[in-house]
This record gives C-alpha cells, sequence and structure tokens, in this order.
C-alpha cells in the first residue's frame, strides 16, 4: 500500500494559475477596502452635515484694559540745531603785512564743540585775529574816531562786560576811552589794533575782526578749515543759543494741531527717550516758515538762517537733505546733541482725564445708540455700558459711569460665534 | 510665519468654557527696520476674499430663491490691496502706454451692467419692493453699528439675505462689518499714514520740484500726475489727453527713478504697516481666524456640500 503524500503539481501552468487566483484575490480585497474607505470618507450623517453648516468654533480675543491718558500725536523727525549760527568773516584782500592775495588760515585756536566766550579770538586769518564779542548787530563798518551809533554802543557795552571799559551807560561814540580799551583788547590777545592808515595812534575797528554774536558764550560750530589753507566764511561759523530740535512739519494738516507749549516725546537717535516741549512759533501764533537751519553764508547773524540755493540735481540725488517749509522747535530740558535723526511725538489732543483705555475694535454697539463693552471675567462675559470720550490711535478712551472697568481687565475684540449685532 | 509670531507675541490665555481665548496688548511705535514680508503679510488679509464673495453670492442667491425671488450671482470684481508705491511705472511704460489710463477707461466703458439692476427694474413697483426687503431687509430692518480703528463707525442693515449669508459664512453680522472693514482699509489707512510722514513729505517735496522743472507745476505727489492725466479725458479728445498722459507719466517716471522715489517710499510705508500690524494684532489676529474658517466654509458652500 502506498502512503498517501502531498500532490504535487504536475506542470508549471498549474503553478501559474495558482499565483493568478492569489493576485486576483489579494487585488480584490484591496479594491473592496478602497472603495469602502472612499466611500466612507465622503459619507456624512445629518449630524455631520449640520455641524458643518454650523457657526465657526467659537474663538475669543481680548485685549487688556489699560487705565492712563490718552494723547493724539503727531509724529514728526527733527535734527539738532542751534538757535544761531554765525560764519566767521573773512575779510576780502588783504594779510596782516598789508600785502595782496589770499587769505589763509594762520591760526585755529578753537575746536568744534569749544566753548567761545567774549573777547575769545576764535581764528586767525592771515595773521589777524577774530575776536568774538556778544551782540546781535553785525559788525557793517570799520569804526573811526567820532564815530557813533548804535553800533558804537554794542563795542562799548561789550568792552565794558570784559572790563576793559568802566561800567556806566555806553557814551555811543568812538572816542579815545574806546579807542583806548579796543587796543587793550586786541593787545592782551597778542595782536596790534587795527589803526587808521595815516595814523598809527589813532585805533580803529576792522569790521572783519569783530565777529558779533546774539548770546555768548556759544560755541564753535563748523570747523572745517585747516592751518595754512584758504580761508573761507563757510568753513569757519560759531553757534550760539541752546541747541534745539528743529523738526519740519511739511503736512499742514498736522501743522495746523500744533501749539507752542504742547508736550512732546523724543527718542533720540541713540534710542534714548526723553520729554520736550514746542517752542512759541516765530512771528507769534503763525507757525515758523523757516528753511532748515544751514550754515548762513552772509556774515549777518541770523535767527533763522537761510538756506543756500540748491540746483535740482542736488535736490534730486541729495536723498534725505534738508527741505524748506515750516518747522517747529522742540526744547529739551537736556540740550540735545546727538547726530542724527530724532524721532519726536507732539502731543496734540489729550483726553480729558485719566481713566479706561480700550482699542476701538472693543466698542459694540446697541440699540438706542448704547455703547458696550464685553467683560470677560472668569470666563464668563458680561457688558458693561461705557461713554467713548476720546479716540486716538485706534484706542479710545472711556468713562465707565458705573466703575466697573479695572486695568488689565480683558476686553472682546473678537468673538465670532455669537451674533451680537441684533437687540 | 506672521501669524504665529502675531499670536505668540499676544500669548494664549487659557479660559474657562469652550472659547479659545488669544489676549493682545497694543502699542503705535514705528519699528527700526520693517518686518520681512510685511507688505505680503498685509496683503494677505484679503486672501481668498474672491472665493468667500463667491460662496456669498451663492448663499444670497439660495436665500432669495426660497423666497421666491431670482438673483443673479455678480461677478467677482475683488482687485489685491495696492499702495502708491505700487504705482511706480518705468519711462518706457510710460512712453509706450502713459499710466495705462485710456485702457481703464475703455475697460469701465465696456463692463457689463449689474444684471439684478436690469431685472429689477423690469418688476412691478409691489414686486420690487419686496424683492428689495428680501435682498437687504429693507427700511425696518435694524441697523448694525460697529466701530473700526483707523475707520471710524461703520454700519449696515441687518435684515434680509445680505445678512443672513453673511451671518451664515462668518458667524457674525456685527464681526464681518467689523473685520471686513477693517480688512478692507488696513493698508490704504497705514500708507496715509506713511504719506504724513516727515520722509515722505519731503519725498514728495522734491518731486514736486522735480516735476515743476519738467513743466508739470503744482502736483503734490505721485498719485496727483495720474490724477492729472486722468482728468484730461474729460477736458480733451481722448488723442490729445493720451499724448498728455504718456508726457506727465514719463516725467513722473523719471522723476521717481531719479529720486529713488519708489523703495524710499515702500521702505517709510512698510515701517507703517510693520507698526500697524503689531498695534493691530488683536484685529489681524480676528481676521484671520474669521476668514481662515469663512474660507472652509465657502469651499463647502462653492462645492455644494453645506445644501
Amino acid at each position: 500500500m502506498k502512503a498517501a503524500g502531498p500532490k504535487r503539481s504536475d506542470s508549471p501552468r498549474a503553478s501559474r494559475r495558482t499565483r493568478w487566483l492569489v493576485h486576483v484575490a489579494v487585488g480584490g480585497v484591496l479594491a473592496v477596502t478602497g472603495t469602502t474607505w472612499a466611500l466612507a470618507a465622503q459619507a456624512r450623517t445629518p449630524e455631520q452635515l449640520a455641524a458643518d453648516a454650523a457657526a465657526p468654533p467659537r474663538s475669543r480675543i481680548t485685549v487688556p484694559v489699560k487705565v492712563e491718558t490718552l494723547v493724539r500725536s503727531v509724529a514728526v523727525e527733527c535734527t539738532v540745531q542751534p538757535s544761531t549760527v554765525v560764519p566767521v568773516p573773512v575779510p576780502a584782500g588783504e594779510s596782516a603785512d598789508g600785502a595782496q592775495g589770499a587769505l589763509v588760515v594762520t591760526g585755529l585756536p578753537l575746536g568744534q564743540g569749544h566753548t567761545v566766550a567774549e573777547g575769545k579770538v576764535v581764528a586767525e586769518i592771515s595773521g589777524r585775529p577774530v575776536i568774538a564779542l556778544a551782540g546781535k548787530l553785525p559788525a557793517y563798518r570799520d569804526l573811526t574816531p567820532g564815530a557813533t551809533g548804535p553800533d558804537v554802543a554794542q563795542l562799548q557795552r561789550a568792552l565794558a562786560r570784559i572790563r576793559l571799559l568802566g561800567p556806566g551807560p555806553a557814551s555811543r561814540v568812538f572816542d579815545t576811552t574806546t579807542q583806548r580799551a579796543l587796543a587793550n583788547l586786541y593787545r592782551t590777545r597778542g595782536y596790534p589794533a587795527p589803526h587808521r592808515a595815516d595814523d598809527r595812534d589813532e585805533t580803529t575797528t576792522a569790521r572783519d575782526e569783530l565777529l558779533f554774536v546774539p548770546r555768548l558764550p556759544g560755541r564753535m560750530g563748523a570747523v572745517t578749515s585747516v592751518v595754512g589753507g584758504p580761508a573761507r566764511s563757510t568753513d569757519l561759523s560759531v553757534e550760539a543759543g541752546e541747541r534745539a530740535l528743529r523738526c519740519p512739519v511739511p503736512d499742514e494738516g498736522a501743522l495746523r494741531q500744533i501749539r507752542p507749549g504742547a508736550a512732546a516725546s523724543v527718542v533720540a537717535p541713540d534710542g534714548s527717550t526723553g520729554r520736550g516741549r514746542v517752542e512759541p512759533f516765530v512771528g507769534g501764533s503763525e507757525r515758523a516758515s523757516v528753511p532748515s537751519a544751514q550754515v548762513a553764508p552772509s556774515p549777518v547773524p541770523s535767527e533763522s538762517p537761510t538756506e543756500t540755493g540748491e540746483d535740482e540735481d542736488r535736490t534730486e540725488d541729495d536723498g534725505d537733505a534738508g527741505t524748506t517749509g515750516p518747522q517747529i522747535v522742540v526744547r529739551t530740558p537736556k540740550e540735545p546733541s546727538q547726530h542724527g535723526s530724532y524721532r519726536v511725538r507732539v502731543e496734540v489732543g489729550k483726553a480729558p482725564g485719566r481713566g479706561p483705555v480700550v482699542p476701538s475694535s472693543a466698542l459694540w454697539s446697541r440699540p438706542g445708540g448704547r455703547t458696550i463693552v464685553k467683560v470677560v471675567r472668569a470666563g464668563a462675559e458680561r457688558e458693561v455700558q461705557v461713554v467713548p470720550v476720546f479716540e486716538a490711535e485706534g484706542e479710545v478712551s472711556v468713562r465707565d459711569p458705573r466703575g466697573v472697568l479695572h486695568e488689565g481687565d480683558k476686553v472682546v475684540v473678537s468673538d465670532r460665534s455669537r451674533q451680537d449685532g441684533s437687540p | 510665519m506672521l501669524a504665529t509670531v502675531i499670536v505668540l507675541q499676544g500669548g494664549i490665555t487659557a479660559c474657562g468654557g469652550p472659547a479659545k481665548e488669544k489676549t493682545t496688548a497694543t502699542s503705535w511705535e514705528l519699528p527700526e527696520r520693517p518686518d520681512p514680508g510685511i507688505r505680503d503679510a498685509a496683503a494677505g488679509l484679503m486672501d481668498g476674499i474672491g472665493v468667500r464673495s463667491a460662496a456669498e453670492e451663492e448663499l444670497i442667491r439660495q436665500c432669495m430663491t426660497a423666497r421666491g425671488f431670482r438673483y443673479i450671482k455678480a461677478p467677482d470684481d475683488t482687485t489685491p490691496v495696492k499702495t502708491a508705491a505700487d504705482y511706480a511705472i518705468s519711462p518706457q511704460q510710460a512712453e509706450e502706454r502713459g499710466y495705462g489710463l485710456r485702457a481703464q477707461l475703455e475697460s469701465t466703458a465696456n463692463a457689463p451692467r449689474d444684471a439684478n439692476n436690469d431685472a429689477l427694474s423690469a418688476l412691478p413697483a409691489s414686486r420690487r419692493e419686496k424683492w428689495q426687503t428680501a435682498f437687504s431687509g429693507g427700511r425696518a430692518a435694524p441697523m448694525v453699528k460697529v466701530s473700526v480703528p483707523e475707520v471710524g463707525q461703520m454700519q449696515t442693515r441687518d435684515g434680509g439675505c445680505i445678512a443672513t449669508a453673511r451671518r451664515q459664512l462668518y458667524g457674525s453680522l456685527e464681526q464681518f462689518l467689523k473685520l471686513l472693514t477693517f480688512q478692507g482699509n488696513f493698508a490704504g489707512q497705514m500708507e496715509q499714514r506713511a504719506a504724513r510722514d516727515p520722509r515722505v513729505t519731503a519725498l514728495n517735496g522734491r518731486w514736486s520740484a522735480c516735476m515743476t522743472k519738467r513743466d508739470h507745476p503744482g502736483l503734490a505727489e505721485p498719485s496727483k500726475a495720474a490724477v492729472r492725466a486722468g482728468d484730461t479725458y474729460r477736458s480733451r479728445n481722448a488723442e490729445d489727453a493720451f499724448t498728455f498722459e504718456r508726457a506727465i507719466a514719463e516725467a513722473d517716471a523719471t522723476c521717481q527713478q531719479r529720486l529713488h522715489y519708489v523703495p524710499r517710499r515702500r521702505l517709510v510705508e512698510d515701517l507703517y504697516l510693520t507698526a500697524g500690524m503689531r498695534k493691530y494684532e488683536a484685529e489681524v489676529t480676528a481676521v484671520r481666524e474669521m476668514n481662515r474658517d469663512a474660507q472652509e466654509r465657502a469651499r463647502r458652500i462653492l462645492s455644494g456640500r453645506d445644501r
């Protein structure tokens, strides 16, 4: 008797058929599974459909209430400018030994920023000094013995202040006493006094050697000359008066809102902050309408120096070069000194007092003209009636008649799941 | 990316109940530098507006149909938000087609009429009034008023199929009005703030001087040049107006190029956009959330899965 063994396939054809059947079966199972999955993914129960169509899930965005005095401000960009810039005069013509020719700088006793006291030599040009004295009137003529006038009085007052003339009212006459005092001024500074060409004993003034500056002490401004180089009035200047921030305000609307005395917050180029105040406008109630301060080309001192003319190419290509137009002056308690732009915000409006401040988007209207904010406490919303009193920069200072709002309370800006527009 | 930053800056405070709560703080300071991609982020507030508008139209149509009226859906007329710095043209473009105003005027003249208005005017008066009531709630519908930062008070009627559609799409009519107005005006308001910035006014001053030297005096800023060119089409024949348009556009483009106007102005605008996005972080987050959910719903509505 033969033992029954496993039945072998008799041919390769039978083997291929078996494999084919296995593949078909596996493929079928996969196809059915895929189809079922696809159908299931598409299928929606009525509940799912309702959920899809329902309002979006609740999400609430809140902002904390601040308590402060809300301020509306105008932003301006300012640069540091002295109140006066006086160029050092350069005489046309003659050097110390009387020779004609180009004038050269022969001495620069003070560097940029150094203090200029009354009677100080600020520069030496072709061997002759330029001496700073305080006075608003520029030296517009050479004084000769017997000359009278306000410029003589101004000189006499200056000489009296530095104790070269006795105290007392100025005689307004360029007399021998004044001549002696003037000669002393020159001598004590190491220079012979100017004199009349025909009489060496008679001291005169040389208008290019006396630099009258409205207020002293001041400081050296531009010192771009070098000893031995040509003397040019644009290369040397004396600044007088405290430095302040000059801020062009080309936007007329903004300019109209700014009042003299308005408070300002100041951010210096290095990021440090401070406070300031808008100076009274030039010409009473009118806003200053002056160009950016530059060194004046004439020796006439000016409270508002004028800009040199610009040709089109310079104007177009000079980036953020100074522009003409209205500007304000902001005075800070500590004199500003940094180069670069100061960012200044001038207060132009203010809430009547300190109170709760919320974003304007946190205000909601209710029928009857009521305005409310929605305060969230312990997860629950509560409507609080408020009265908007002042709006600025997307925020509103509100009066809260019941005194319910506190600093840090969260008010709702967005709460999409609630339909609160209806009563 | 920016959305993430905003949410993280604001912080997320867990709150009782189902509501997710995000608390944000506000401030208004110009940054030293603009955030990278800020212009795209601002324009992105309007992303998908076309899809949502189409869904709104579809919902209005369904609602009007259910009330027995015919409503023809309006085509999508939304356009990307542009700021002044986006309007710059090259001197070559200016020479060839000016500001492109002639083409714009022609396309406006050929714009399709409002089909609903035409159909409505054909209806008898009583039926017309019922249509209007079904559409917008009529005069009896209450007003919804909201305060929108940088814009002021806005109001709309809470009634009819428009309100129903918006509520269905956005969840809240009040929120819709507040946030849609905000997102639609945000970039423009920041541009206006930038236009008052001393750096931009100084730049405009130099541009104006440049234009004066090219025989176009009295223009405060580049957008006014395009306005002047457009006005010319009312006072001159089309050919002369086009010649003038090309001339002023060429001068404008040349002045802008010489002054590096666009990059300079764009930088300042970007600073204000950055400051605005930070200042209105809460509103921006709310806009994004509202739009994200409305977008999902709009797709479902347009694919017919919400019916």
